[in-house]
């Protein structure tokens, strides 16, 4: 065996492994990033379905949308469990005996935007978070359509809905 | 036993020495290669100081509009109108780097954060005035801008309550706006 000859199959060698590494550590990395994190704010559909229901229901019965979440669980228009990312234990989460929440719930509720008033697409209730990376985000519109949104869709509903509530408070 | 090695036996191996040499400086570059070329998880969080910075500019425009208009703006359309921010500051890089828009779209469409229109904009009241969604971040977390022009990460990883906490104080921004313009209403 030559010299030359026993040398390219370790610079080869060498090589392959100097990118199999690099390639081992981003991947690495990159699942990481990527792993679902253990302590998330995450709605289903039929919880968001739920919810949204409820707040119709109590709209329905009361002439008006509630001022807080808690008013639905008062009136028995959610479940706790609605609340709530299915991970949390929602026992915690709740004071049995008042029925105050002791933690947020894990939707996002407008209590400012009204049905007859506003217009249709701004958000009454929304999920800041998805499971996945890049999934869809949870909305419920002012006329209680459930969309799915992507995130700039979602972030473009938002700030239409802010600037509507600040016009409400500034010209009543 | 091991008997001396005679002479030609030691020139045969003297080429597996220097293939071993040669797998040696190789192995050597793989790790000055992993230390000096970013990574993902590098490239995040170079993202994430950069959308930070954004917020950051935003905040002293708005701090600019303020001084000049005596009111917080309404919206982003009204920092533009008046040019105290640049459309691409409303672009989070992070966001960027995974959804690409159309040049030339509006900024609404392009537009990676929620103004709150808080009424104030001082730093005594310590309410978030603008957000971004996590998943700009890998849901790693989400920067905030806060009222007085004080920006934040919000980092869900190393705090478990991080995500609650963001809800929860959005939701109180919520709240107040809403109570606020049920008193504007009466």
């Amino acid at each position: 065996m030559s010299a030359g000859r026993a040398s390219l199959p370790a610079v080869f060698l060498g090589a392959v492994s100097t990118i199999l590494v690099v390639l081992g550590v981003w991947a690495w990395q990159d699942y990481r990033s990527n792993a679902p994190l253990p302590a998330q704010a995450v709605l289903s559909r039929p919880q968001m379905a739920a919810v949204a229901e409820g707040v119709k229901s109590y709209e329905a019965a009361n002439g008006r949308r509630p001022a807080r979440l808690e008013e639905l669980l008062a009136g028995g228009h959610v479940k706790p469990a609605d609340l709530f990312d299915s991970r949390r234990k929602v026992d915690r989460a709740i004071d049995p005996e008042t029925g105050r929440f002791l933690a947020t719930p894990d939707v996002l509720y407008f209590p400012g935007i009204e049905q007859e008033k506003d217009a249709s697409d701004l958000v009454l209730l929304c999920t800041l978070f998805t499971e996945r990376r890049d999934g869809h985000l949870l909305a419920v519109f002012s006329d209680y359509r459930l969309v799915e949104l992507e995130p700039r869709e979602l972030v473009a509903a938002l700030n239409r809905t802010y600037t509507r509530l600040a016009e409400k408070r500034d010209d009543p | 036993m091991d008997e001396p090695l005679s002479e030609p036996a030691k020139a045969a191996a003297k080429p597996h020495r220097v293939a071993s040499f040669v797998i040696g400086v190789v192995l050597g570059l793989v790790l000055v290669l992993c230390l000096l070329v970013p990574g993902p998880r590098a490239v995040g969080l170079a993202y994430r100081a950069a959308c930070g910075a954004n917020l950051g500019t935003i905040g002293r425009g708005v701090a600019l509009y303020l001084t000049e208009y005596g009111a917080t703006p309404r919206d982003f359309q009204a920092l533009l109108d008046k040019e105290f921010v640049s459309p691409g500051l409303l672009c989070c890089p992070g966001r960027a780097r995974v959804e690409k828009v159309a040049p030339g779209a509006p900024w609404q469409d392009r537009c990676d954060y929620v103004w709150t229109a808080p009424l104030t904009f001082d730093f005594e009241d310590r309410r978030i005035a603008a957000f971004e969604l996590p998943g700009n971040h890998r849901n790693e977390g989400a920067n905030v801008l806060m009222t007085g022009a004080s920006t934040k990460f919000i980092d869900f990883g190393s705090s478990k309550e991080g995500p609650y906490t963001f809800v929860h104080d959005i939701q109180t921004v919520n709240n107040e706006l809403a109570r606020l313009a049920e008193e504007g209403s009466r």
